[in-house]
């Protein structure tokens, strides 16, 4: 059984539609994230999940509860940092932790989630002093202060440097071994692919595609592409007499040969007979940026 | 969890340090600055007969009120919403309505704080009387600071950042400063003081009035008694003349008659004409003038008339002078005259 079951979910703000219809379901401890662009219905999908906006259609159920009418008890079980969520600048770290475990009947130790996020030289340092990095990670720690069983993330990278972003990722993959199910929403698509057991990606308003990283690629184009500079001249037509290649470019002095699986091996063997050398040899794999193109028709970002 | 929440409220209230201060020390300062200035202690008209610790103190209330209601309040709300600070509380077991909760008592706590330092401060130092009817007092300033906090939340609940909340917060102040009377104290000392000049004036224009027409009667009077003086020498002089051709005339001036030597006619002249001359001058003409305080002119008009060429020559000329020669100097006075003297004098003439 699902964690999250979202289904059909429609939500329009006056006449302007921010989601159309969306349908996913979250699994228990995985990490599964909601890509798409800027704009797309991704935080308005979360804010229903978290039951800070009412639906006007579809269904919602968190843990078996209705975000809206079990909210109590919801936000005991589900913690939330939300897009650009900031504390007043005069706040303290400790104070701020200590303070939102204090809305908790079964906290996490304030002291330990300060420490495991890193923080423990910044818990006297005021919230406005905290460098980008460090009040991102002071927001997860307000997520995660409630020991929730599910943490919803929205927006969590956006606006860090990469080592900034990098310490975030190990850091949400360390929640996610202690059990915790994430939802992540993104429009990196690095971080996505690097993080998300599974992925629902979403634009203007509708779930274009639910699947692993991998399988999202795959089913978009099961495509290899091959770029190398040959030592030696070399036919076309020795190339495109393969079963394994579909198409054959020359961009300068360098060749692109794109095809089916096996495409390495196969274009290989033939320089070797030629007693041609392959240089600057690299293998291209379609990634996830190719598949949000294919599927949505559109680059993102 | 409220008694955390309060406490690290507080705290960052605190650490806000100018806030606090403002609102506390403020109106003690007004207290102090106002109740110290030498005579402050006198009840003072323009304060309604209150002496200046009792209408400072008063006036402190509503700026200590006014400042946590249209400034503080908007401000930190306003900043709070900004920041998503009530969103991540929504997120939570606790209702984002008890940080509003907690903010609301912290202002009231407040609020009585910078009333009971007032009303202490001023009964001390100036020995200002604590309110009197102290239900009355306290259901005003409880009415005025709901009123107050209500505006403030509404601001904080439009604003869309903590700046724009203090800059509707104070666009609303000042207004708010001169509808509980602040301006309106002002204006009223203003009006007070032009109604008081414009008396003034009112005043002294009566005065000059009075006198004015006192002066006119004055003058009218002298006039009359110019007149009848002018018109009595008349008389004399016309019965002086009448006498005078009674007593010259002879047989010979009949007609027919042979013509008189002469000499003889320029003594007939000579007994009238220049006596009549010089009844005229100075009885008529010159104290006219000088009724009218035209002091430098009736010598001069002596002059002119010593300068002139004798009657007796123009009568030897055969000449007879129609109009009497001081015409000229009487014409400004017959002016002034009331009409029927003047239309006497001009017969006379």
């Amino acid at each position: 059984m699902p964690v999250i079951d979202v289904r059909n979910l429609h939500k329009r703000y006056g006449a302007k539609v921010a989601v159309e219809d969306v349908s996913f379901a979250v699994e228990e401890g995985e990490i599964f994230g909601v890509l798409g662009p800027n704009g797309a219905g991704k935080t308005t999908t979360v804010e229903c999940v978290a039951g800070l906006r009412a639906s006007d259609g579809g269904t919602v159920s968190v843990l078996g509860l209705d975000p809206r009418r079990d909210r109590a008890e919801l936000t005991r079980r589900l913690g939330v940092q939300l897009q650009a969520g900031r504390l007043p600048d005069k706040m303290k770290v400790r104070e701020a932790v200590e303070l939102y475990a204090s809305f908790y009947d079964r906290p996490a130790d304030p002291g330990r989630l300060i420490e495991e996020l890193g923080l423990a030289e910044q818990r006297d340092t005021r919230f406005g002093r905290l460098s980008g990095g460090q009040q991102q990670r002071v927001s997860i720690a307000l997520a995660l202060v409630g020991d929730p069983r599910i943490a919803v993330l929205d927006e969590l990278t956006t606006g860090l440097d990469p080592q900034a972003r990098r310490d975030t990722w190990r850091l949400i993959e360390d929640v996610r071994d202690r059990g915790v199910t994430i939802v992540l929403v993104t429009h990196f698509m690095e971080e996505a692919e690097r993080l998300c057991d599974r992925l629902a990606i979403i634009d203007a308003g509708r779930v274009v595609a639910v699947d692993t990283p991998s399988g999202l690629v795959s089913r978009v184009s099961p495509e290899q592409r091959v770029r190398f500079r040959p030592s030696a001249p070399l036919e076309d037509h020795l190339l495109r007499d393969l079963p394994e290649v579909r198409t054959v470019t020359r961009t300068g002095g360098q060749i692109v040969v794109t095809g089916t699986d096996g495409l390495l091996q196969a274009v290989t063997s033939v320089l070797a007979r030629n007693h041609i050398i392959a240089a600057d040899l690299r293998v291209e794999q379609s990634s996830l940026d190719d598949a949000f193109v294919a599927l949505t028709g559109r680059p993102l970002d | 969890m409220l008694a955390k929440l309060t406490y690290l409220e507080l705290k960052l209230l605190a650490r806000e340090v100018i806030v606090p201060a403002v609102v506390l020390l403020l109106p003690l300062a007004l207290l102090l600055g106002f109740g110290f200035q030498p005579g402050a202690n006198k009840a003072q008209h323009n304060l309604g007969g209150q002496t200046a610790p009792e209408y400072m103190a008063a006036l402190g209330v509503g700026i200590a009120v006014t400042i946590l209601g249209l400034s503080i309040l908007p401000t930190t709300l306003a900043g709070y919403r900004e920041k998503g600070v009530l969103r991540r509380m929504a997120t939570t077991p606790v209702r984002p309505a008890y940080l509003l909760m907690v903010q609301l008592l912290i202002y009231v706590a407040m609020a009585i704080a910078a009333v009971a330092m007032l009303i202490v401060a001023a009964r001390i130092l100036f020995g200002t009387p604590v309110p009197e009817r102290f239900p009355a007092f306290l259901a005003a300033f409880v009415l005025g600071m709901g009123a107050l906090f209500g505006i403030g939340l509404v601001i904080a609940a439009v604003a869309p950042s903590s700046k724009a909340g203090t800059g509707i917060g104070m666009l609303l102040f000042f207004p708010s400063t001169g509808a509980v009377g602040m301006l309106f104290t002002v204006l009223e000392m203003r009006r007070r003081e032009i109604l008081d000049r414009l008396a003034e004036a009112n005043a002294s224009l009566e005065v000059a009035l009075e006198e004015n027409a006192g002066l006119h009667a004055q003058l009218l009077v002298q006039a009359r008694e110019a007149g009848v003086l002018d018109e009595r020498q008349r008389m004399a002089r016309e019965i002086h003349d009448t006498l005078a051709q009674g007593f010259t005339r002879r047989p010979a001036d009949g007609p027919g008659a042979r013509p008189l030597p002469r000499r003889a006619q320029q003594a007939g002249a000579r007994g009238a004409r220049p006596r009549r001359r010089r009844h005229h001058q100075p009885g008529g003409g010159a104290a006219a003038v000088r009724q009218r305080g035209d002091h430098q002119d009736a010598p001069a008009a002596h002059l002119r008339q010593a300068r002139r060429p004798g009657p007796c020559r123009r009568r030897r000329q055969g000449v007879r002078t129609g109009s009497p020669p001081l015409t000229g100097l009487r014409r400004p006075w017959s002016q002034c005259a009331p009409a029927p003297v003047s239309d006497r004098t001009d017969s006379s003439a």
